[in-house]
């Protein structure tokens, strides 16, 4: 599984005045990897996910998913939102297994995979529950169970504690870190908080408020992390540096690169 | 919505009552005479003498098989053409504008050119009654679409669904609820368009039966029609529907 990203840029149209995002953005994503791309709302970090996800496909540039450009939605580029986006007609076990349809053939089959995905985030005693009847850290576990049951390749994740009080936020932080270390699942995770990245990428990617990646590093220490710790303490400040990169600064470190941060248009 | 409770049943029985006691008590007074008002007592006796020699139920159950032809076809091309203009913007642009437009058209507007062009006959009505019930329909399948959250049909995408296992799976169970209320809303629609399409057209049934009433200047018959019409509008509307609308509702515990 990779995930190759070269000279991408994404322009929008709207209220009559045109911007653009990323300013030929090149970003690798390798199997096994726990990527946080971090930055401050704004700066097109959901926009990544929906190009690497398939629903935004007017980028130019290259967004390659196993050496092939993504052009739609792949059941091996799983999504999670932020808003869990359930199918409230269906039950909890009903909506795990919606995306084996076209996997396994007969509905039990299907049933019994999904139920091996409701234990591993704890909620199998809720099976045929309605999906309003649970609170939102369980749907967002129930949202979970449905995008790993596919075995999805890459599992996205568009900053899907956001709307999570405190506790649940903290369990399903914890959740996700075993899933990681139990199925090795590329997660590709985004957000806006930097202790979330911190407690738990292996590697952290930054965007500045104008898009551009000002931050790719590997972030291999062992979980659980401690956030008031050294080495917690120390990215953090790197972090905070790169987040206040301004665009000039990000303009002429680029060009001392030979990467042209104008493209005429020829 | 306020809940339905006992309360709410004995205070909707007391203002009925109340409103009856009123109608009987101008009419007890003479303040009109009896052929312009009668008395809801010579409403209640033109009813159970006109049910128990059975026109009324001739009349009920001929209405019911028209509007119940018409509804029905009126649903179908609601759908297909709500299906249409909210897949392909040329057609929204299009026929969608259009049909704003031919909601603000009172039925009663279409009767002369419905007589002219299908006779004084049933077909008269039916055109009748579904061009006035499946504009609703057909707006109301739009709207239902252009509400589903964005996220559940990429969700849907995502998770291994086609161009058209999408509609199967995500969109018309997402827009069932919504969908449904509008064929409440057509249906009234399609009970209007009937009765006012029965006016003016030949074949026994609640329409005509008023009609009649009219031209014999019999106002209880009238009054009578009215009230059966008003009741069956209301059971179908509060028994059916509200069933159904509860049973649809997954947003709810």
């Amino acid at each position: 599984m990779t995930i190759s990203l070269k000279n991408l840029n994404l322009k929008f149209t709207g209220k009559g005045k045109s911007h653009s995002l990323f300013n030929d953005l090149s970003l690798e994503i390798n199997k096994g990897d726990f990527v946080c791309i971090l930055g401050p709302s704004g700066c097109g970090k959901s926009s990544l996910l929906n190009i690497i996800a398939g629903f935004e496909t007017g980028y130019t540039g290259e967004a390659l998913f196993n050496n092939e450009q993504i052009t739609k939605p792949d059941i091996k580029r799983a999504v999670v939102f932020q808003d869990y986006a359930l199918f409230p007609w269906l039950n909890v076990i009903e909506n795990v297994s919606f995306g084996l349809k076209n996997k396994i053939k007969y509905k039990g089959d299907r049933l019994l995979h999904a139920v091996r995905y409701l234990e591993l985030v704890d909620l199998v005693n809720f099976a045929k529950s309605k999906i309003s009847e649970l609170s939102g850290g369980m749907q967002q576990r129930v949202a979970i169970a449905r995008a790993l049951a596919v075995q999805p390749e890459i599992l996205l994740l568009d900053e899907p504690l956001g709307a999570l009080d405190e506790i649940s936020r903290k369990n399903l932080q914890d959740e996700l870190i075993r899933i990681w270390k139990e199925l090795r699942q590329t997660i590709l995770f985004i957000t806006h908080s930097v202790d979330e990245a911190l407690l738990l990428a292996n590697r952290i990617v930054v965007l500045n408020s104008n898009s551009q990646k000002v931050l790719d590093e590997k972030f291999d220490i062992p979980y659980p992390r401690n956030l008031s710790g050294k080495e917690c303490k120390k990215r953090r400040s790197i972090i905070k540096d790169a987040l206040s990169f301004t665009k000039t600064e990000a303009e002429s470190v680029n060009s001392s690169k030979g990467v042209a941060a104008f493209d005429p248009g020829i | 919505m306020p809940k339905f409770t006992r309360q709410s049943l004995v205070i909707r029985i007391l203002f009925f009552s109340a409103l009856i006691l009123i109608w009987a008590i101008v009419c007890y007074l003479q303040i009109y005479p009896d052929y312009l008002l009668p008395s809801p007592l010579k409403v209640i006796e033109t009813i159970s003498f006109g049910f128990s020699d059975g026109d009324y139920l001739l009349a009920l159950s001929n209405s019911f098989r028209r509007v119940l032809i018409g509804y029905f076809l009126a649903v179908i091309l609601g759908l297909v053409v709500g299906l249409g203009i909210s897949r392909f913007k040329y057609l929204s642009d299009s026929i969608g504008a259009c049909l704003t437009a031919l909601q603000s058209i009172p039925s009663v507007a279409w009767v002369p050119l419905a007589l002219l062009w299908f006779g004084i006959s049933e077909a008269a009505v039916l055109f009748i009654v579904i061009l006035e019930a499946f504009i609703p329909a057909a707006l109301g399948v739009q709207t239902s679409i252009n509400n589903i959250p964005p996220k559940l049909i990429q969700a849907g995408l995502s998770l291994g669904c086609s161009g058209t296992s999408i509609y199967k799976r995500v969109i018309i169970p997402a827009i069932l609820p919504q969908l449904l209320s509008s064929m409440r809303l057509s249906w009234a629609f399609a009970w209007r368009a009937l009765i006012a399409g029965e006016l003016f057209v030949n074949g026994y049934g609640l329409g005509q039966t008023l009609e009649l009433g009219r031209s014999l200047s019999d106002m209880s018959q009238v009054l009578a029609m009215i009230v059966i019409i008003a009741v069956v509008g209301y059971l179908t509307d509060n028994v059916i529907f509200k069933k159904l609308e509860k049973q649809l509702n997954y947003y709810q515990k």
